[in-house]
This record gives C-alpha cells, structure tokens and sequence, in this order.
C-alpha cells in the first residue's frame, strides 16, 4: 500500500490487539491455567482476530484504497491478457478524444474565443428599428441620412463607421481560372479606426 | 430475514454496542480489555460476546470523535495499553442514543405488558 498512515496505524493496531490477548492469557494462567490452555482460552474469548482486522481497517476506509489499487491491476493484467481487445479499446477511444478536441478547437476559435479587437466589449452593430411591424424583419438598414446625424450627435462619446455588407463582386479568371463571385463589402474611411478604439 | 432486514439488526446492535462502550468509558479511561470485562460483568455475562468485536466499534467511536485514544502504562501492571476517554462530543452522543434506546424500550415494554401500564 503507497499510503504512509497505513504501517503507522497497521503497527498500533496490531499492538493494540495483542495487548489484549496477552492480558486476557496472562488473566487466564491466573486463575489457573496451564499456559498452552491459557493462549487458547484467550484467543477463544478473543474471537478471529484477521475478521476483526479486517473490520478495524474498513473503519479506516483504507480497504478502499486497496481494493482500488487491486482492482486496477487486475483491469491491467487482463488487458494484457486480451491485446485485440485492448487495442481496439485505445483506437476508439484515441479517436473519441481526438474528435473532441478538434470540435473543441473549432467551437472555441468560432463561438468562444474574443473577436481580436482592443475592446470587443464596446463594439456594437446599429440597426433602424421597424416598431410598426410593417416589414418581414424588424432590422432594417440605416440610411445614409439618419447615420450622418447620429455621427455628428455622438461625436464626443462613439465613433460610427458605415457599412454596407453583402456586395457581390465578379472576380474575372486569370489564366485559364474560372471567374468567382466575392463577398464584399463597402465602409466609409473611419471604419478601420472604429474597430481599433 | 431479508438482506435489508438483517442489515437493519446488525445496525441495531452495533448502535447498541456503541452506547454501552460509551456509558462504561463515563467512569473514566478504560483500555479495550477493561471495557470488554466490564459489560461482561455488568450484563451477568448475558452478553456474552468475544472482546475483539469491541475493537472495531472503538476505531469507529474514535473516527467519530467520540472517544480519543492514547498508549498508557496500566497502573497493575508494567505494561502500555491503548487508552479511550470519552470527549465532550462523546458525551453528548451517548445522552442521544440513552433517550432514543429509552423511548425504544419504553414503545416495546407497552406492546408486552399492556396490563402493567394501565395499573
């Protein structure tokens, strides 16, 4: 057992039990008995002393280490008796955790990671709102007009870029490439400095 | 008797064993042996059971922090023994355990004699 108490108590236990048994031995010759006799009345009123070891150590809760320590030799041995099994059992589970991780470090650098701005905190998207319901979506586009007021309304505490996503470009084929469409977008000048305050 | 129903007696009893270890550690420090003697004694020998079994029930009260533990000469003889003295909190369990055996004892005496307590 790797555990240091265990030869500590293991040796008080042991004294302790045989204290007993030589008194009542000694008790016994007392009144008595030869001393053959003697041994074998005490340890008759003892009873089974590995029994009451053994309930002694369960107090202690250290059987429970033990059977742990036994139990994993045992698994071990008998994966080694097993090799097919035991291979297959670490490819699988190889392969569940590495899926794990991969999907991990996909939702991390996606969902969770901050996007890499000074103070993502701070950033926000603006929308004109559609309180009437009139529309599909109630988000609706800021036009042009409203934004340049807001801008010049919010000069002292926020910085306004303006952005129109979603713009489709043709990029034409260079030698012998097919021609692709790309995602564009299109900003006033200070969008880069909103994103770096 | 069920697993559950024998579980339940051998709980009891232990219970049982552990009260009376506590009210013969009221008269002071006692080694293992000396507690053993003493319920032997006291009961007539009606509980007749082998002295080893009260050392598990010891360890138990001790890791409980009911009784404390300490290797001491014997006054008779020149010899260390592992002494139990009650503590405060031993003390306190043993006044529980008295009034719920009290109560057992007196719930099981009014079924027995039913007579005895309408006189």
């Amino acid at each position: 057992m790797p555990w240091w108490p265990t030869g500590k108590r293991d040796t008080d236990l042991e004294r302790e039990l045989r204290s007993d048994l030589e008194l009542e031995e000694e008790e016994q010759r007392e009144r008595g008995l030869a001393s053959e006799e003697a041994r074998y009345a005490a340890q008759r009123a003892f009873g089974n002393p590995d029994l009451i070891r053994e309930q002694m150590r369960e107090v202690w809760a250290w059987n429970r280490l033990e059977s742990l320590t036994r139990d994993l030799r045992y698994g071990l041995r008998t994966l080694r008796r097993t090799p097919g099994f035991t291979f297959i059992a670490i490819v699988v589970m190889a392969l569940g955790i590495g899926a794990n991780v991969a999907l991990f470090t996909v939702v991390h650098s996606v969902l969770l990671k901050p996007l890499p701005y000074r103070n993502p905190g701070r950033l926000a998207l603006i929308y004109e709102a559609d309180p009437g319901h009139r529309h599909a979506s109630p988000w609706l586009p800021v036009d042009a007009g409203s934004f340049w007021e807001w801008q010049r309304s919010a000069q002292a505490v926020a910085r306004m870029a303006l952005v129109s996503p979603f713009q489709e470009y043709n990029v034409s084929g260079e030698r012998g490439n097919l021609p692709e469409v790309a995602e564009a977008a299109w900003c006033t000048d200070n969008f880069r400095r909103c994103s770096e305050f | 008797m069920t697993r559950q129903q024998e579980q339940q007696r051998a709980k009891l009893l232990q219970g049982t064993l552990d009260m009376l270890i506590l009210r013969t550690l009221l008269h002071g420090a006692a080694h293992g042996h000396q507690i053993g003697k003493h319920i032997q004694r006291t009961t007539n020998d009606f509980l007749q059971m082998q002295h080893g079994s009260l050392y598990p029930a010891l360890h138990r009260l001790e890791k409980r922090g009911w009784v404390i533990s300490k290797w001491e000469t014997a006054p008779d003889r020149n010899r260390e023994f592992k002494y139990y003295r009650l503590t405060d909190k031993g003390r306190k369990q043993l006044a529980v355990e008295e009034s719920q055996w009290k109560r057992m004892a007196e719930a099981v005496a009014r079924v027995m004699w039913p007579a005895a307590e309408e006189n």
